[in-house]
C-alpha cells in the first residue's frame, strides 16, 4: 500500500464522460483474436493419451507436484491480475485495454484449471508446498498491490509483470513445449503458450504507446520496476525453483522438475534452461533498449553477471 | 475508508465442490460467443431509418453501456474478493473469470450496435443520473467490512434480476433482427450470472447469521434505491426525461428497448423474485415504494 495506506479504492468514481473510442489498435486487436482463439480445458485436451499408469510412480508423483505448483503460480494471475482491469477503469485507459484483460483473467483461469486436471490425472491436485519455506517465493508477486497503489503508474506494472515476468514465462513454456514428450502434457503447454503469445504483446503495445507521453523520471520508474521485478520476483524462484536461494525447499523442488522433465511431462531443469533464460533476458533487454530504457546486468548465484 | 483484506493463499483446492455452479461455468464456456461475428450486423440497415429514431436508439444502447462498462470493474473486483478470503470454493473463481469476458463482449456488442445508429453517446444527456452510476461498486466489492454473501445478494441477485427483466423485455419488444439479437445473447449470459448469485446464496445458506443477513439488506436497499430512481429504467425517473423519451421511441420502432409499461412490469416481477428468493436464505429486502409502482 502507499505511505498514506490510501489506494484508488478510496478515490470516488466518475465514470463520466466515457470515452469508447478505439485508442489502441493494436491491443484492440489482441482482443479480437482472444476472442475468436477461446479453448476450453475439459474438450480441447485428449486426456485419454495422459496414460498416468505407464508412467513411473516417481515421476508421475514428481509430476504431480510439477502441475499442482503451476497451478499455484496461474491461480496467482486469477487472484492478482483481475485488479489491473480496476487502475485501468480508475485511470480511464482505453477500452480495449479493459476488454483484452477481462479475456485474459479468464484465460488464467482456465490456465489453472488445466493445471489442476493434469495434476489430478496424475494422481491428486496438491494444496501446498511440500516445504513451508517454499510459499514464500510463490506466494505472490505483488501486482494486486501495485494496482490498487496510485503512486504506482500502468506502465511501470507492465514494465513489470509483462514485459520482464511474462517475457521469461514465455521462453520457458516454449522450451518446455519442445522436450514435454506425453501428448497431454505438451497440447496443455502448448495451449497455455498460446495464450501468453497475447499476454506479453499487451504490455509491449502499450509501453510502445505510452513511453514517448512519459517524463524522463515516469520512464525511469518504468525502468525501476522491471529491474525489481527481475531481481525480487523472477531470480528470487517465484518461476522456478532453481533460481530460490539454497536450501531443503529448493532442494525438494528441483528434485521434482528434474524427474518430472525426465518422464516428457513438463518443467525444465537448470542445466536446459539456463542458456534459454540468459537469452530471453538479452532479448528483454535489446526490446527495452529500443524503448530508450536500459536493463543492468543482473546477478545470480547460478548464471553469474547476465 | 475501505477495509483492505489480505490474502493467504495456501492451502489453495482448485477442486470444483459446488456442482451447480461448475456446471455454470461449463456452460459458459461453452456458449461463448463473438460480438463481430456471431450477430447479423449486415442485417441493419441505419439509414433507412429516421435520424431521431436513429438518435434515440443509440442513446439507449449507450445506456446499457453505461451500466455495462461498471460491471467491467465490478467483475474483477469480486473474482478477487472470493480470492483474498481463505478457503472460498474455486467453482465461483472460475465462474467470475468467465463472467468478466461476458461483460467484455456485452459492451462491445452495444458500442457496436450504438456506433452503427450514428454514435455511441459518451454520457447521460440528463445530469441528474451521473450520480446514480458513480457508486464504485467495484471498490465495495474489496471492503473487508461488506461480507461477500452482501455483495452477492445484492449486486448479483437483485440487480441482476433487474438487469435480466428488462433485458428480456426488451427482447419481447424488439422486431429488429440485430435487437433482438442482441438482447438474446446478453439475457442468455446474464441468465447464467445471476443463477450463479442464486446457487452461490443457496450453498452459503448456513453462513448467512443476522448480520451478513442485515448488510445485505442494507446493499440491497441501497441499490434498490438507485434502481427506483432510474438507474436501469429511465421511465421511473422525473430527473431522465431525454433518457426516457429515448426508450419510448427506441421501443416504438422495435430496436431495442421495453414500452415503459412493459419496462415497469417486469421491474416489479424483478424485485418481487429477487426478494422471494433473498428471503429464502434469510435476507429480508426492506420494502420500498415508488410512485409508478406502488409498494415493492
Amino acid at each position: 500500500m502507499p505511505l498514506d495506506g490510501l489506494t484508488i479504492l478510496e478515490e470516488p468514481e466518475r465514470r463520466f464522460p466515457l470515452d469508447l473510442s478505439l485508442r489502441a489498435p493494436r491491443i484492440r486487436d489482441l482482443y479480437a483474436a482472444a476472442v475468436r482463439n477461446q479453448w476450453d480445458p475439459r474438450t480441447d485436451v485428449d486426456w485419454s493419451a495422459l496414460r498416468p499408469d505407464d508412467i513411473p510412480d516417481a515421476n508421475r508423483e514428481a509430476a504431480r507436484l510439477w502441475w499442482s505448483r503451476r497451478g499455484w503460480g496461474e491461480y496467482g494471475a486469477v487472484s492478482e491480475s483481475p485488479a489491473m482491469i480496476v487502475r485501468f477503469y480508475r485511470d480511464r485507459l482505453p477500452p480495449e485495454m479493459l476488454q483484452f484483460f477481462a479475456i485474459r483473467s479468464q484465460e488464467e483461469a482456465r490456465h489453472a484449471e488445466a493445471c489442476y486436471l493434469m495434476a489430478e490425472g496424475l494422481g491428486g491436485w496438491v494444496e501446498e508446498p511440500q516445504v513451508a519455506d517454499f510459499k514464500k517465493s510463490v506466494s505472490t508477486h505483488g501486482v494486486r498491490k501495485m494496482a490498487l497503489d496510485p503512486d504506482t503508474s500502468v506502465e511501470m506494472i507492465m514494465g513489470a509483470l509483462v514485459c520482464t515476468l511474462e517475457e521469461y514465462a514465455f521462453d520457458w513454456f516454449k522450451l518446455m513445449v519442445d522436450t514435454a514428450s506425453n501428448p497431454t502434457a505438451n497440447r496443455v503447454l502448448r495451449l497455455i503458450m498460446r495464450d501468453e503469445v497475447r499476454h506479453c504483446a499487451f504490455g509491449w503495445y502499450w509501453l510502445e504507446q505510452r513511453l514517448p507521453h512519459l517524463s524522463a523520471e515516469e520512464i525511469a520508474r518504468v525502468r525501476q520496476a522491471a529491474i525489481v521485478a527481475t531481481e525480487q520476483v523472477e531470480l528470487t524462484g517465484y518461476r522456478v525453483p532453481w533460481m530460490a536461494p539454497e536450501g531443503e525447499a529448493q532442494r525438494v523442488e528441483n528434485e521434482i522438475d528434474r524427474l518430472t522433465w525426465e518422464a516428457g511431462l513438463g518443467a525444465s531443469v537448470e542445466e536446459v534452461e539456463k542458456p534459454v533464460f540468459i537469452a530471453c533476458v538479452q532479448r528483454v533487454r535489446r526490446r527495452f533498449a529500443e524503448l530508450g530504457i536500459d536493463l543492468p546486468m543482473f546477478q545470480h548465484s547460478k548464471l553469474g553477471t547476465f | 475508508m475501505v477495509r483492505h483484506l489480505v490474502e493467504k493463499r495456501f492451502p489453495l483446492d482448485l477442486k470444483p465442490s459446488l456442482d451447480q455452479v461448475w456446471q455454470l461455468y461449463n456452460d459458459a464456456k461453452a456458449a461463448h460467443w463473438d460480438p463481430a461475428r456471431d450477430l447479423p450486423w449486415a442485417q441493419l440497415d441505419a439509414s433507412a431509418l429516421p435520424a431521431e429514431v436513429r438518435e434515440a436508439a443509440a442513446l439507449v444502447w449507450s445506456h446499457r453501456v453505461w451500466l455495462g462498462y461498471g460491471h467491467l470493474a465490478a467483475t474483477p473486483a469480486l473474482l478477487v474478493r472470493f480470492c483474498l478470503e481463505l478457503r472460498r470454493e474455486a467453482d465461483p473463481k472460475y465462474f467470475l473469470s468467465v463472467r468478466g469476458t461476458e461483460e467484455a463482449l456485452h459492451v462491445d456488442a452495444c458500442v457496436r450496435f450504438a456506433n452503427r445508429l450514428g454514435g455511441y453517446v459518451a454520457q447521460p444527456p440528463d445530469a441528474a443520473m451521473v450520480r446514480l452510476f458513480d457508486r464504485a461498486t467495484y471498490a465495495a466489492a474489496l471492503d473487508g467490512d461488506v461480507p461477500l454473501e452482501a455483495l452477492v445478494a445484492a449486486d448479483m441477485v437483485l440487480r441482476l434480476s433487474i438487469e435480466l427483466g428488462q433485458l428480456r423485455a426488451a427482447a419481447a419488444a424488439s422486431s429488429d433482427p440485430v435487437a433482438a439479437a442482441v438482447l438474446e445473447r446478453l439475457a442468455a449470459d446474464k441468465a447464467r450470472h445471476l443463477a450463479f448469485g442464486h446457487l452461490y446464496l443457496e450453498a452459503r445458506r448456513d453462513r448467512i447469521d443476522a448480520a451478513v443477513g442485515e448488510a445485505a439488506a442494507s446493499r440491497a436497499s441501497q441499490l434498490l434505491a438507485d434502481e427506483l430512481a432510474g438507474l436501469t429504467v429511465p421511465a421511473l425517473s422525473p430527473a431522465a426525461p431525454a433518457l426516457a423519451a429515448a426508450y419510448a421511441r427506441t421501443a416504438e420502432a422495435g430496436l431495442g428497448a421495453a414500452p415503459a409499461e412493459a419496462a415497469l412490469v417486469a421491474f416489479r416481477e424483478a424485485v418481487a423474485d429477487a426478494r422471494a428468493r433473498l428471503a429464502a436464505v434469510g435476507i429480508g429486502l426492506p420494502e420500498a415504494r415508488h410512485e409508478a409502482l406502488g409498494p415493492l
